[in-house]
């Protein structure tokens, strides 16, 4: 049983509970609830937005399929502005035909990081000698880069983000620094 | 959990200005029964036309006055400040105020000698009243608590517009600024043209995704957990009962109040994202909500009697913001005044048509494609502004 998480409102669809009220009873899972359907607390984003955030999914794609997800999700080297795929896309039920369409950047920001593959997983970037890390502004898609800092901002490159003052907002929109979730070089 | 001021500066280091101004917004319903006290003491009949004076000529004003409020909450404070009982219960108290406010302007009217002109300006009065019911009825529909959500179909259920709960939260924020939104106006309509395409659009829509909920559910959508049933079914109720005690003049003033109350909101959609259009991504899907598909107005004084709702740009990028949390960002499209002021300037197209023409063909930096136009008016446009576009991001001015 997995939970889906909404990346905007933090709405999470636990299969186990399903949710009732919109018609998913108790152990719905999450690839029978249709592509279309969208947060039923925002409605900013639809259900392929959604993060897989613990939990295994009930199982509906095949081992087979998962494979062909990742493989798919690998090679497409694109990304959604907040989805994870670095786990197996879960219970895609079109895994084909979604997939790709899934994995397209939807923020013009993002085109310039569809080079590598890349997830956004909220979490700090492995400890040790730390690689430079991009972080992405969930409200419109803009990424600030550690390595290359932000000039205009007066952030030399190698500025680490944690490093930024926390009143700082994005260049773009004008979100706050808590608006942006790491981006993490697979 | 109710915070003061100062035991929340004490947290974050943050004390909210407008704590206390909020209740502006939960008194201002009242003002109708004002009016009917100050017939009563001077024997004025102008004073049936209070709310109207206010809304239209005053509150503007104001705004021109007091201007601008670019402040937002540190977003160290938005926890404590959504936390905090004390503006949810304002919008709590609200709904009371509306439900006096109706039954003491039916009661005025089946009780005093009043010419035809005075019941319609007391009707329209109260009419502003109810669109303002339907705002406390979105701030309350927005909250993910059982409790708020049945507040927001008893007030609605005041003006007669229960299915705004459905046809606003899982209809208007899916769809806002796409073409497939009938609550989303396209620049060149007059709110006149506008008023017939989303007033049955958003029934239809609100009613066929009921459908679709129930139908999931195995039930009818004639059945009694239809949301928009629910609501319908107090309005029918309510206004029965005032049929009932007030008698046959209710026939004339509770559908002249209805009517303005519904055009309150067909206004309000009509200016929030007039002419803006979401990006289609290659993958036949639109772009997601962002702060620049909504006109914003950071007018102080309008704010403070709207719950905030001309914040709406947050509040379309993050839908379950509460009113007192809700943010000004760099760069929005921004409406030249006011809700009241722009209401009133809508009713005249061409006067609307000037002010903002102009602001919408700006935020898509000359680029028409990028614009939602009336059909037909696509030539008029052209020839006015010319085609001349450029690759740059609507609504955003690059950090260079």
């Amino acid at each position: 049983m997995a939970r889906y998480q909404c990346p905007d409102c933090k709405y999470t669809y636990d299969e186990t509970l399903g949710h009732p009220h919109e018609g998913f009873p108790a152990g719905t899972a999450w690839a029978n609830v249709p592509d279309e359907w969208a947060c039923p607390d925002c409605a900013v984003r639809d259900k392929v937005d959604f993060e897989l955030i613990g939990g295994s999914p009930a199982a509906t794609a095949s081992a087979a399929q998962a494979v062909e997800v990742a493989a798919v999700t690998r090679s497409a080297a694109t990304v959604t502005d907040t989805a994870v795929i670095e786990k197996p896309a879960g219970p895609v039920s079109k895994p084909a035909v979604r997939t790709p369409a899934v994995l397209r950047a939807t923020a013009p920001a993002l085109e310039a990081v569809q080079s590598a593959g890349v997830t956004i997983d909220g979490k700090p970037a492995s400890a040790g000698c730390k690689p430079f890390a991009k972080w992405i502004c969930i409200t419109c898609g803009h990424i600030y880069d550690e390595a290359l800092g932000d000039a205009s901002d007066g952030f030399a490159a190698g500025t680490r983000f944690e490093d930024i003052p926390d009143d700082w907002c994005c260049p773009d929109c004008g979100a706050t620094k808590k608006d942006y979730v790491l981006c993490q070089e697979t | 959990m109710i915070n003061t001021p100062e035991q929340s500066a004490s947290t974050v280091g943050y004390v909210d200005h407008k704590r206390y101004l909020w209740m502006l917004s939960t008194l201002w319903p009242a003002t109708p029964m004002i009016g009917l006290w100050l017939v009563a003491q001077t024997g004025w009949s102008i004073w049936y036309a209070l709310v109207l004076i206010i809304w239209y000529g005053m509150v503007p004003l104001l705004d021109a006055m007091f201007g601008e409020d670019f402040n937002n909450p540190p977003e160290e404070a938005v926890e404590m400040l959504e936390k905090d009982r004390y503006y949810r219960v304002l919008t709590y108290l609200t709904v009371p105020i509306h439900y006096a406010a109706l039954l003491v302007s039916a009661w005025w009217v089946s009780t005093h000698a009043m010419s035809w002109l005075e019941i319609i300006t007391l009707a329209l009065s109260l009419g502003i009243v109810n669109g303002l019911a339907l705002n406390t009825g979105h701030e309350l529909g927005h909250k993910k608590e059982t409790f708020d959500r049945w507040l927001a179909k008893l007030v609605l259920a005041v003006a007669g517009y229960g299915h705004f709960f459905i046809e606003h939260n899982k209809g208007h924020h899916r769809d806002v600024a796409t073409p497939m939104d009938p609550a989303t106006s396209r620049m060149g309509e007059s709110i006149y043209q506008f008023s017939t395409r989303e007033i049955p659009g958003a029934f239809r829509r609100a009613w066929a995704l009921e459908e679709e909920r129930l139908s999931r559910r195995g039930k009818s959508v004639w059945s009694l957990e239809n949301e928009i049933l629910q609501p319908m079914l107090i309005t029918f109720a309510l206004y029965a009962g005032l049929l009932a005690f007030f008698g046959p003049l209710m026939l004339v003033f509770l559908p002249i109040q209805m009517a303005f109350g519904w055009w309150q909101l067909t206004s309000a959609n009509y200016i929030e994202h007039y002419g803006l259009l979401r990006e289609k991504l290659p993958n036949g899907r639109y772009e997601h909500q962002k702060p620049h598909h909504s006109w914003n107005s950071n007018h102080i004084v309008s704010n403070l009697i709207l719950f905030h709702l001309q914040r709406h740009s947050d509040h379309h990028a993050h839908p379950t913001r509460s009113y007192q949390s809700l943010r000004d960002f760099k760069d929005l499209p921004t409406l030249p005044s006011g809700y009241p002021g722009m209401f009133f300037i809508a009713l005249i197209p061409g006067w609307f048509r000037s002010a903002m023409d102009s602001r919408v063909v700006d935020w898509a930096h000359g680029d028409l494609s990028k614009i939602q136009i009336e059909d037909g008016k696509q030539a008029f446009y052209e020839r006015k502004f010319g085609t001349v576009g450029t690759d740059a991001k609507p609504g955003l001015v690059a950090a260079e």
